[in-house]
Parts: C-alpha cells; structure tokens; sequence
C-alpha cells in the first residue's frame, strides 16, 4: 500500500457495501449463465453493426489481400462449385508501412484556430474577432479550439460483409449540411468499390471551424453562441459500412465507377475530428487547464493567445492540448465476414513528431489489440484460429469496454 | 485454471468459472467502488457501476486468467463506465458525503471533494500512484497513455493537491 496520507486514509474507508457486491456477483452469474445459453448459436453480429443514423465518412482505394497485421482465418472453406475459397482476413496499413504494435504515421494535427463566445456575439463574429475590434470590455465566456487531423488508413481484407468503427476519445463531424444525404452516396460508392477492389481507406481531414457555419443562429440572435451544443446532433461517434446489399461490380474501371456516382476519385468524405474531454459548457474542446487559462480574458488578449509562439507560455499550453487530445483517440474496428465470424482491431492514437517553430505534429498509430470471433466455436473448435501474424492477442490487449 | 475450456464444455466447468468470477468480484468491488465514487462524487453512481463493470466481465471477454492484466482491465473499464455516466448525465449529482458512514470526518471528505475537483485522468494517475502505488510506467501502461503524459498529469495533480495534504501535515510525495 502507498505512504499513507489524508487521501489514501480516505480512500480506505470507502468499501463497496456488502448488498452492493451481492447485487454485483448476482448480476455477473446471470450474465453467465444467459452466455452459457446463448452459446452454440450463430453469432449474429448484424444487429449490433447497424448503420448509424449517418455517420462519418470514409472512402475505398485499391488494392490486393496482403499485410503482415492481417487477420487470416486458418478455416478454409470449400465453395460452393467446390474450390478453396480465400480465407476471412483483415488488415491496416498505411502507405507501404504496416500498421502494428509499433508506431506509424498516419498523418498530422495542427492546432486550429480558437474560438470563442461571449453574449451578444454571433459565431461568425466571433472567429473574425481580432485585436482592432473594439471589444477589450468584452470577455470570453465560451471557449474551443479546434485541432485539425487528417489521417488515412487502408482496411483490406477478404469475404467482409460490415465493418463498424467506434471512436472514442474524440467526435467526428460530417461537413455537408445533411450529411445522411452525403453519405447515401458515398457509402453507395464504397459499398461497389468495395465489392471491387476490397480496400477501405479512411480519410479525415477538415478543420472545426467551417462548421460553425451550421450554427450561426443569425446576426441578430440574442443568443449567445453555443457551438458544441449546437454541433452535438451532428458529432457521430460510430460508423458501419454495409456490403451485402449491394450487387457485385465486374469489369468496371476505376473511371466508370466514379462516373457513376458523379464523382472525379475516391471521394474525400469531409470529416472533420475534435478531441473533447467532456460536454460540459465551457470546457468542450478545450483542457479544463487551457479553458481556465482562457475564460475571462478580453479578446484582444485572446488574439495574443491565437498568435503565440510555440516556445511562449501560451504556445505551450496549446501544444500540450493538442498532444492530450490526440492521445485520448482510439479506434475499434470490427469486420464482420460474411459467415458471421468477426475481427477486432483497436487503433491508439498518438501524437508524434513535433515541429519547433509551428504547431504541427504528426499524428501517429499502432493497434494496441487484435482479436478475432469465431461463430462456429463449439460446433468445430478448430475454426477458431488465430491471427497469422503479430500482435498476437494476449490478455493485456484484450478489448476494454 | 483453464477457464475457457468453457466455450467448448460449459457442463464441466461452469461451476469454477462462476465460483471465480465471484471470487474476482469480492476482490475488487472495493477497489472498483472507490475508483466510481471518487469519479462520479456518487455512492449510488459507484454502486450502479460496480454492477456494470462485473457484467462486463462476462459480456466483454475479460482478461480472467491473468490476474495482473485483470486488475488494470477493471480499473480501465471502470475508469469508462464512469466516464460513460458522466457524458450520459452531463451533470453529476453529487451525494452528500455525510450520507455514507465510512467517511466521517471533515477532512477526509475535504481531501475527496477536493480530488473530485481533478480533471477524470488527473484523479485516475493520483489514484493508481498514491492508493494502488503503481509506478508512472505501470499507470502509463493501464491508462494507455504515455509516461510523459502521466508524469505531467502527476506534477500537475501534485500542484492542485498540494496545498491541502500539506496543511494537514501529510507527505504527499
């Protein structure tokens, strides 16, 4: 146990109550034994994978069946007109580099430009706001900032029929002003070019602060601008991409595909991220140490802040914000294949190197899990294979909640 | 223990698995209750989280058979059941300490609030490092995050809580 002290003092009087643990145990053995029911049964996975209402955006290249992360199934299974069929299999990469337990690069952050609120001030206002305006009586009351990530990851694999992203850590924005429209057409064009290529690639850029445009309550509103709240019923922190529906593309050439859905290339869906540490009024997109920093400060002082140096007090703090953001964002990916079976691949975040004199980094990755279901567990265990390559699933990268 | 030889023979070893899953609950529920309580400011939030988090040992495939990776798996999901709590109610209503008997005296609540008033990943690294005596490598490890950004959130933890574990003529590092 630590040195003791008024804190750990505290801690040790404060024990679950017995009934707590009771209720706890009781609900853990229940979960049991309905596991132990339902166990046998083909995992359908459909249902937890659901298009959500409209999502992020990601888009498809090119590209064969081979990476050192990739998940390969040891199951081959025989085909219908009775030949091998290619085995169930996932990968990342990025570029040539193969994404794994070591850290790659994926793209950049930069710190994008702040915002902020006070009463009696539009949006549009506000991010034009600079030290010529008369306003050194007015103070902040709201701010955010809004770091600007753009990363691109190639999924590959055989036989998948969904792959849902789950962010955490971070919220992700459809630009267009009806994303469920945007997206029915690009999710119509990975679904085809998906069907004939089989690559996924994933691509976010975009800063925040276009979409304050979405927000703008208007020149004349009282209202004193609330971007998060305004934004949240358009942050979306999870995406499925279906495939099943959609019927199989031959002899179609990159060109023709793009035509067909209007498009000049692989479509950059506009996404745009925003590290949040909570929701709470004041604090969204900011470090409650950069919003403390912030808050009640003029405007004029703020544009000082917005055009610090890296090496100041202030340009510090801005890059540590960046820094703790990216390091909040994990990526989960689940593919579902078509005979049910799953893989998992979780994807950490992390800033890497650090430009001295902008406030540009790289933003790295690396899985920190792979893991693979199988449906067919009971009925032949011996489906149950393991990845062919590293990371090998361990206990310690098992997936956390 | 072999425990999942489950998949494959539930009739033979459920019982084991239930009697160590129940075992693994009684172990940690403490631990588990503390880290919930002192993250939402709720005995009634750390209970319902208690709860989450032992189902979640069955529904989420936790780590059972490695008791070292068990622990920081339990302090990882509880550090997100909480968190999940905290963006589900926006607010968090905060249970008068006065109301749990464990915590009688002004100053052992002074300390608690006074944690509670942390960023959620400043209370979690003073957790791991003052109660469970991790090393800032083993925090890093459970938190996921990098030794520089937990010695940092350390130092500036440290700052906040100074003061007060000072007056009272505590050591605080």
């Amino acid at each position: 146990m630590a040195e003791k002290n008024s804190y750990t003092e505290a801690l040790d009087r404060i024990k679950a109550p017995e009934e707590s643990v009771n209720r706890a145990v009781n609900a853990a053995l229940e979960a049991e034994q309905k596991r132990g029911k339902s166990h046998g049964k083909a995992k359908t996975k459909s249902a937890l994978l659901k298009i959500t209402a409209a999502a992020a955006a990601f888009a498809v290249v090119t590209g064969a069946v081979t990476a050192a992360v990739m998940v390969s199934r040891s199951n081959k299974r025989n085909s219908g007109s009775g030949q091998i069929a290619a085995p169930n299999s996932f990968s990342l990469s990025v570029n040539a580099a193969e994404l794994n337990k070591s850290s790659v690069n994926i793209g950049k952050i930069v710190c994008g430009q702040s915002m902020m609120a006070c009463k009696g001030k539009t949006p549009d206002a506000n991010t034009d706001i600079s030290a010529d305006d008369d306003t050194d009586n007015t103070v902040v009351e709201n701010f955010t900032m809004s770091p600007e990530l753009s990363f691109a990851v190639n999924c590959r694999g055989n036989n998948i029929k969904y792959i849902n992203y789950q962010i955490e850590g971070a919220a992700f924005c459809p630009m267009e002003l009806d994303p469920v429209e945007e997206l029915s057409t690009d999710i119509g064009y990975l679904n085809d070019y998906n069907r004939y290529n089989r690559i996924l690639e994933m691509t976010f850029n975009k800063p925040y602060d276009e979409l304050i445009k979405e927000v703008d309550h208007g020149p004349d509103s009282p209202e004193t601008p609330a971007f998060v709240y305004a934004v949240q019923p358009h942050v979306y922190s999870s995406l499925t991409l279906r495939y099943d529906d959609q019927p199989l593309i031959h002899n179609m050439t990159d060109d023709e595909l793009f035509e067909q859905y209007g498009i000049d290339g692989p479509p950059s869906l506009d996404i745009i991220t925003k590290g949040v540490y909570s929701w709470d009024p004041g604090l969204s997109g900011v470090s409650k140490e950069l919003s403390d920093h912030i808050i009640g400060k003029t405007f004029s002082q703020l544009d000082e802040f917005d055009s610090a140096s890296p090496e100041t007090e202030d340009g510090k703090l801005k890059k540590a914000f960046i820094t703790e953001q990216i390091e909040n964002i994990k990526i989960t990916i689940t593919v579902t294949y078509e005979d049910g079976d799953t893989d998992t691949c979780i994807m950490q975040l992390s800033p890497g190197k650090q430009s001295e004199d902008t406030f540009e980094m790289d933003v790295n990755a690396k899985l920190i899990m792979v893991k693979e279901e199988s449906s067919n567990t009971e009925s032949d265990p011996g489906q149950s294979g393991q990845a062919v390559s590293s990371p090998e699933p361990t206990a310690k990268n098992k997936k956390v909640d | 223990m072999k425990l999942f030889t489950f998949m494959n023979n539930k009739k033979e070893t459920l019982p084991d698995r239930s009697e160590l899953i129940e075992s693994i609950i009684r172990k940690y529920a403490d631990m588990i209750y503390r880290i919930a309580y002192q993250n939402t400011g709720s005995f009634a939030d750390a209970d319902d989280i208690l709860q989450e988090v032992s189902i979640a040992l069955i529904t989420k495939d936790a780590p059972l058979e490695d008791e070292t990776y068990l622990k920081s798996w339990l302090i990882r999901v509880t550090i997100n059941k909480c968190r999940d709590l905290h963006r589900h109610l926006k607010v968090i209503e905060t249970e008068p300490l006065e109301e749990h008997e464990d915590i009688p005296t002004k100053e052992k609540r002074d300390i608690m609030e006074e944690v509670q008033q942390l960023p959620e990943t400043y209370r979690t690294i003073i957790y791991l490092y003052y109660y469970e005596n991790y090393t800032l490598q083993e925090i890093a490890d459970t938190m996921q995050k990098s030794i520089n950004t937990v010695s940092s959130g350390l130092q500036r933890a440290r700052k906040q809580l100074k003061t007060i574990l000072t007056e009272e003529g505590y050591s605080y590092g």
